[in-house]
């Protein structure tokens, strides 16, 4: 690697040497080179990078005025050009680690550039910002400072130069809950008939897929008078209308599309289409009421049975949805029909 | 019942005036071959390429992937190929380090890529393996279902005309996959007898009418039933999707059984499934499978494997749960497609999972020189995650980011990979 | 919210307790074998009975 790797410190007030807790309310500054723990991170950088700069603020204007020390701070940082940003370590100072965990993802997602922050695994700082930001585990004492900073320069160089990553514990940093594939020494089918019968033995066993922890959700109270109830029609089949003109996502979908429906009885098979990779959606693009049934609802909504269809129908196509994204997708479509009114919604799956 | 698969080795492969084995290289006759294929009404044409282990060369649009197989007393494919029949007994050459891989043009928007060089080589077999291509054109006008029928039947003739050749070559090495009937198989006390349940086809996408996939049948309303593990090595299964028909064939779960038979377990045979599409008839064919298992072939511990999508991880959790109430201890293998999930859905009480990989699990790939089964893949190179159907296509010879899931033979759902998971 | 699906552990593993069985996954709400009056009225009884899980209490 011929460059130099440009690398921009952050600090807080403290270890910028500005001051202790009595100056943990000064804003965001700016200092040439290395500058206290800086220094250490230099040496361990050697003739591969340089400090070019060291950006600090103080903890407390940190938490109270995020968002405009996170913009000053990445001005800061966009100036010097550098290619990666360290930011702490922070320890168990958990107003510094949440300040370095949201710099580097600002700084990664803003300025396209490699952040690396340290902190221990308890700081509140790594709950929020370890499954986006490589976060070096620093543990809770300062002794470990320099171990620390040669962790984050290993991690931050490998970034840099695009080299994949080892595992967590090889490289030290808090897992990001992010899935990966390595090679393995037995083929899964050995390695499942020995679990079996180590289970048949009882000999202890490791499980090698966690079972996914859901978001604890309150279910909503019941609906009191149906009669005159807005009910919405919402699905992940993949409902679009003729053509799929917003270019609704097969697969992994990243958004969701609102279909009016005001006026109309039922789905005419010509005016919609279905689009899901999941399943075959053949059926339903003969008839969309098979996967939306909106000729029922009108009929009961005429009858009196509902009070009123809710006028658009939300649709997505559901497969192999990252977690992230459905639950974002589920948050906006519910927030748009409880401000539109709506009191209960029939979700049809595929 | 005995079964002795006789393997011969191929070193190269090579096209020549006709077709035969001589000294481990095959040599094909391209037209007769051509000849032969291009019958089919639904073909206007076939071509046939090579693909060799080493080369900068990437195949793509792959629809499935065979090794050449010859029952030296018939029927081939029974119900696929040859009329009705059975497999599983007698004597079957087997062409190794070659395979027949079949490119469609109706996977023109997949995924599913070989390359002959190169990192995916780290992750699949096809890279290390002789390839033979057949890459059959659409007539005019023809259906796209029956034309991928038609290509899948074309891959089997040239799977069985290839390894006829081996027919008076001695084998470099003869298997024997032998397993008394049920009522007969029994062995010491001490050895648990391990089942195998496996779930052959979800028909979240269901088969066509005339799709052979089970000696023949289209499995539309199939029940759980128990088959001998030699039928599934010997040609009586062919995927309809979501796996290659090489993993049955060579199916990891079986061989692996059949290797510890009489070591450290008892194979007591095989039951196969089908996922369903509606909630009651997944749990039914849990209950029947499970009972299957237990009762008929008197299992202490079963194996389950997964096929199709993540609708697929319920059926999968049913079953081991049917087990275990009915004194089964179960362990499965589930495919894992999600970064941060991994699978679907666990049940807090399912203790016992592996896993052949992860297909989200992002891969670059280098420019290649060559590339077979057609131009150009519908690929977001900046974000394989995305499937906006308005991505324009890529060049496939370029350099290509996608998942690991694409690489053909990378991860198969029945369990072959070389793959483990971590969280990272 | 009333969820009309297949997989109903799912559903209610990552909170759905108001799930309910379905026409099958490529049919939610709908019955191909049916004919069109039949399957309507298939429909509508899979519809009525969602609006009545709706107005039931759940608890987790």
């Amino acid at each position: 690697m011929a460059e130099k790797i440009r690398v921009v410190h952050y600090l807080n007030q403290f270890f910028a040497q500005i001051g202790g807790e009595e100056k943990a309310d000064i804003g965001p500054g700016f200092k040439e080179g290395p500058t206290g723990p800086g220094r250490a991170l230099q040496q361990t950088l050697a003739e591969h990078g340089e400090v070019i700069a060291t950006l600090f603020c103080g903890d407390n204007y940190f938490a109270e005025h995020a968002e405009e020390a996170t913009e000053e701070l990445l001005r800061q940082t966009a100036r010097c050009k550098p290619h990666l940003l360290i930011a702490g370590p922070a320890f168990e100072s958990g107003r510094y680690g949440v300040a370095c965990g949201a710099l580097c993802q600002a700084a990664q997602a803003r300025l396209g550039i490699h952040a690396v922050a340290g902190m221990d695994e308890e700081n509140a700082g790594a709950a929020v910002y370890c499954k986006n930001v490589y976060i070096i585990n620093s543990g809770d004492s300062v002794v470990r400072m320099l171990a620390t900073l040669q962790r984050m320069v290993a991690l931050g160089t490998k970034l840099v130069q695009g080299a994949r990553l080892g595992r967590p514990a090889e490289e030290g940093y808090i897992p990001r809950g992010i899935k990966r594939n390595a090679f393995a020494a037995k083929p899964p089918a050995e390695r499942a008939v020995d679990m079996l019968l180590a289970k048949i033995h009882g000999e202890p066993f490791q499980s090698e897929i966690a079972a996914p922890q859901f978001q604890h959700i309150k279910p909503a109270a019941a609906l009191r008078d149906l009669s005159s109830a807005v009910i919405a029609l919402v699905t992940d089949g993949g409902l679009v209308t003729e053509g799929n003109p917003e270019r609704m996502e097969p697969g992994r979908p990243t958004r969701f599309t609102t279909i009016p429906v005001e006026g109309i009885d039922r789905l005419d098979p010509k005016q919609f289409d279905v689009v899901h990779s999941g399943y075959d959606t053949a059926f339903a693009n003969q008839d969309p009421h098979r996967l939306v049934p909106l000729d029922v609802m009108r009929e009961l909504e005429q009858q009196g049975v509902i009070g009123k269809l809710h006028e658009s129908i939300h649709a997505t196509g559901g497969a192999h949805a990252a977690v992230e994204n459905a639950t974002r997708i589920g948050q906006s479509i519910a927030k748009q029909l409880k401000s539109a009114g709506v009191n209960g919604v029939i979700l049809t799956s595929t | 019942m005995r079964l002795e698969m006789g393997l011969v080795n191929i070193e190269n492969v090579r096209f020549g005036s006709r077709t035969v084995i001589d000294d481990h290289i095959l040599f094909i006759d391209r037209q007769e071959l051509i000849s032969l294929l291009v019958r089919e009404p639904l073909f206007d044409s076939v071509e046939i390429d090579l693909a060799h282990p080493g080369e900068s060369c990437r195949i793509i649009r792959v629809l499935d992937v065979l090794e050449p197989r010859y029952r030296l007393n018939g029927p081939n494919f029974p119900g696929a190929l040859d009329g009705v029949g059975l497999v599983g007994a007698g004597q079957t050459r087997a062409l190794k380090n070659l395979c027949v891989v079949e490119a469609s043009a109706e996977q023109a928007r997949g995924r599913n890529i070989i390359d002959m060089s190169g990192p995916a080589t780290n992750y699949s077999p096809f890279g290390a393996t002789h390839n033979v291509v057949l890459i059959p054109h659409p007539a005019k006008g023809a259906d796209m279902d029956e034309y991928r029928l038609a290509i899948k039947k074309a891959g089997l003739r040239a799977a069985v005309y290839l390894a006829a050749a081996a027919k008076e070559v001695i084998p470099d090495e003869t298997q024997i996959y032998e397993l008394s009937p049920t009522a007969f198989n029994h062995g010491p006390q001490d050895l648990p007898r391990i089942s195998y349940i496996f779930p052959i086809h979800s028909q979240q996408h269901p088969t066509h009418q005339k799709e052979t996939v089970f000696y023949g049948s289209n499995i539309q309303g199939f029940l759980p039933t128990i088959v001998h593990p030699n039928e599934i090595l010997d040609g009586a299964l062919m995927f309809s999707y979501s796996a290659f028909t090489y993993f049955a064939q060579n199916h990891p779960v079986i061989q692996e059984l059949y290797r510890r038979h009489q070591r450290d377990l008892w194979f007591a045979g095989v039951v196969v499934t089908v996922a369903p599409v509606t909630i009651v008839e997944k749990q039914r064919n849990a209950h029947l499978a499970a009972r299957l298992a237990s009762e008929v072939l008197g299992a202490d511990g079963v194996i389950a494997t997964k096929i199709g999508g993540g609708a697929v991880d319920t059926d999968l959790m049913m079953i081991y749960e049917r087990c275990e109430e009915m004194g089964l201890k179960a362990a499965l293998i589930v495919m894992e497609r999600y970064p941060d999930t991994g699978i679907t859905f666990v049940p807090d009480n399912v203790d016992a999972l592996v896993t052949p990989g992860l297909t989200r699990d992002a891969i670059t790939l280098p420019p290649v020189e060559r590339v077979i089964g057609g131009d150009t893949l519908f690929l977001d190179n900046a974000n394989p995650d995305n499937t906006n159907p308005g991505i324009p296509p890529l060049p496939a010879n370029q350099e290509l980011t996608l998942w690991v899931g694409d690489i053909v033979g990378a991860i198969s759902q029945v369990g072959a990979s070389r793959l483990i998971t971590y969280t990272g | 919210m009333v969820q009309i699906c297949t997989m109903i552990p799912v559903a209610q593993e990552v909170g759905s307790l108001r799930a309910m069985g379905s026409g099958g996954i490529v049919t939610p709400t709908g019955n191909p074998e049916l004919t069109p009056e039949k399957e309507k009225e298939f429909r509508r009884d899979l519809v009525l009975r969602a609006l009545q899980i709706l107005q039931k209490d759940v608890h987790e």
